[in-house]
């Protein structure tokens, strides 16, 4: 069940663009916040709200890599491996992390979850704008920059302890950052 | 002219405040003078015609890759006032090389944001949409928090400080799309469709039918807007005497300062902001030089799309007319420089950079969609040690069929690096195919670990 706070939300969202197609981005965004993923149901209900037919709304929905139907771990963690970050070492730690999350991943790396369900690990993203911090992974929405295998270990620690902390619900953006305590950047 | 030369004489305007803490804070930006210039144009009040004349004494050209004159841009916009306008700010950054658009967005969005504004009273729209790539997790976080401020002071909203002047500001999120940042794309994106290019005409969104909702659309990529009200603080004349203020064909060479990402092999990567017209070889210097004190093999000037220089080319000047005038397939773009050291191996190189081009194509043409999968396929051939001596033909037919036969300039995004690598490095390619095996060995990087900056 789609809760009534999302559907406000929705509709708010419908309320504040000129045409209602322009608010299916931001109702996608809204339903994965709660649900997780995008659900059938979900789909439903923003095709309703916007008075669109399904058709419409999955068909933005398909084309978007941030969109995801399947279920997903409590943090996608994903490594660039674009050129740029391939010059640090990038490849490296892609298979470290791989290595310690016990996921296999081929050349073009689909994503793969751990048993437990914490993470879903997709290694080979496609430049994520970090370049100068390179090499660097994203945890659902929070970069790690300049990384070392020491600091990947504590960011997957911190990682686990949070999963702890918060079985039953999404982890704050906040507290992932919170898991190294610099965030160490390029040179500005 | 050396490296501490160029730091010297130029003082930092864009990136002056990233990296303090609180910086993004409404606080911290109108304690150094934020919001002066918003606020001057209102109460003077100033006419719209007085800041496009400003912006068109400055030069300036866009910093979002095609190096578009800002005024240029507003002068295709229909005179008729029936048409609602809106502004959109282009951070859709996601060329590989680029990683400047996302400090500015997360450490001084108000400036990003007051300088939309300015774009927005100059060109008479009263809406922005802030358009912010899905990954940007903080800096639509901030951005937003930006906004809400900016309303909350008076600075947004119905008629502002009084002036008359309607204004709103929409973030927002696409997700995950690279073509999104092309223009067409992203004005697909924004009407609520799949990201993808558009056929032309209309050849820009500011003309009817071209832009949001099919109405005329100014868009600004987020460092250019970033540098209005520099522009108005300072007077566009004194603007125009920072960069290479130099004529080169109908616009000037690079006025003003462009913040250079750099990333690779060079001791100090990071984004500097320096003066248009610096030259790659004070670039890389600036970064403190090649890391381990190696030879260069290859730069790349402008992010993944352009060609990539050899070392004879070092002394470019890096604007608008020095990278191009290098030849056929060498731009500027977003001023994103990637170094190479003596030991990498190109054939790999290239293949990261044509697994991005083949990976985000987003479908549209044929040319592109398929033609950029047998780039790739044919590169992780040949770097698999499994090439064929007709592959090197095959890459090089491909790369003109791709080339100009697509809607958007993509499909030289994905010809160009390929095409000028086998013009420059032809051996290492003949070598792979010959032997079976990479010139660098186990390492065609150039790294054998994690190698951060320290």
């Amino acid at each position: 069940m789609i809760s009534e706070q999302t559907r406000t939300r929705i509709a708010g969202a419908r309320d504040s663009f000129p045409r209602r197609r322009q608010a299916i981005l931001p109702s996608l965004y809204a339903i994965q916040e709660e649900v997780g993923h995008l659900s059938e149901e979900g789909v439903d209900v923003i095709a309703e709200i916007l008075d669109l037919h399904p058709n419409d709304v999955f068909q933005v929905a398909s084309y978007y890599s941030l969109v995801h139907t399947e279920e997903w771990g409590k943090f996608l963690i994903e490594v660039c491996v674009n050129l740029p970050c391939a010059l640090r070492g990038a490849d490296a730690l892609a298979d470290y992390v791989g290595e310690r999350l016990g996921l296999e991943h081929g050349e073009d790396g689909h994503a793969a979850t751990t048993a437990d369900g914490v993470f879903t690990y997709r290694p080979t993203i496609e430049c994520l704008a970090a370049c100068s911090g390179a090499p660097m992974l994203q945890v659902n929405q929070r970069y790690f920059e300049n990384l070392t295998k020491e600091k990947v270990d504590q960011i997957l620690d911190g990682l686990r302890s949070l999963a702890a902390r918060y079985p039953d619900r999404q982890v704050p953006a906040l507290e992932i950052g919170k898991v190294v305590h610099a965030t160490e950047r390029g040179q500005l | 002219m050396g490296a501490t030369e160029v730091a010297s004489d130029f003082q930092p305007m864009v990136t002056a405040h990233l990296g303090e803490a609180g910086a993004w804070t409404i606080d911290s930006y109108l304690r150094r003078g934020g919001y002066d210039q918003w606020k001057r144009v209102l109460q003077a009040p100033l006419k719209p015609e007085e800041i496009v004349d400003e912006v068109k004494k400055s030069g300036i050209r866009g910093r979002g890759g095609a190096g578009f004159p800002l005024a240029n841009k507003w002068a295709t916009l229909p005179p008729d006032p029936k048409f609602p306008r809106s502004m959109v700010v282009n951070g859709d950054e996601s060329e590989p090389g680029t990683c400047h658009d996302r400090y500015l967005l997360e450490e001084d969005p108000h400036l990003v944001l007051e300088g939309a504004m300015l774009v927005s009273y100059a060109t008479n729209c009263h809406r922005i949409y802030l358009y912010l790539r899905g990954e940007f997790g903080l800096g639509a976080e901030r951005t937003a928090a930006a906004i809400d401020a900016a309303y909350a002071q008076g600075l947004l909203g119905k008629n502002i400080l009084g002036s008359g002047f309607d204004l709103d500001a929409t973030l927002y999120r696409g997700a995950g799309a690279y073509i999104c940042g092309e223009e067409t794309a992203l004005i697909e994106s924004l009407n609520g469709n799949r990201g993808i290019t558009r056929l032309k005409p209309p050849y820009f969104p500011t003309t009817v039918g071209g832009g949001v909702n099919g109405m005329p659309t100014v868009m600004q990529n987020v460092q250019s807007v970033a540098n209005l009200p520099f522009i108005l603080n300072m007077g566009g004349e004194a603007f125009a005497k920072i960069g290479n203020p130099t004529q080169a064909g109908p616009f000037l060479a690079g006025t003003g300062s462009m913040i250079f990402s750099i990333s690779g092999h060079v001791k100090r990567p990071g984004n500097y902001e320096l003066p248009l017209g610096v030259t790659m070889r004070q670039l890389i210097d600036v970064a403190g030089g090649v890391m381990g004190d190696k030879k260069i093999k290859a730069v790349i000037p402008g992010g993944g799309t352009s060609a990539w220089m050899s070392p004879d080319q070092l002394d470019a000047k890096m604007d608008f007319a020095g990278i191009p005038a290098l030849g056929f397939g060498y731009i500027l773009g977003t001023g994103a420089t990637t170094v190479m050291s003596e030991d990498v191996c190109i054939p790999h190189c290239l293949s990261k950079i044509s697994y991005f081009y083949h990976h985000e194509s987003c479908g549209e043409c044929t040319p592109c969609r398929e033609g950029g999968a047998w780039v790739y396929k044919t590169l992780r051939r040949i770097i698999n040690g499994r090439g064929r001596p007709e592959d090197i033909p095959l890459l090089k037919e491909l790369c003109n069929s791709i080339e100009g036969k697509t809607l958007c300039q993509f499909g030289y995004s994905v010809t160009w690096p390929v095409r000028f690598a086998l013009q420059k490095w032809p051996d290492e390619f003949e070598y792979h195919i010959r032997e079976g095996k990479c010139p660098a060995g186990d390492h065609p990087f150039g790294v054998t670990d994690l190698a951060p900056a320290v």
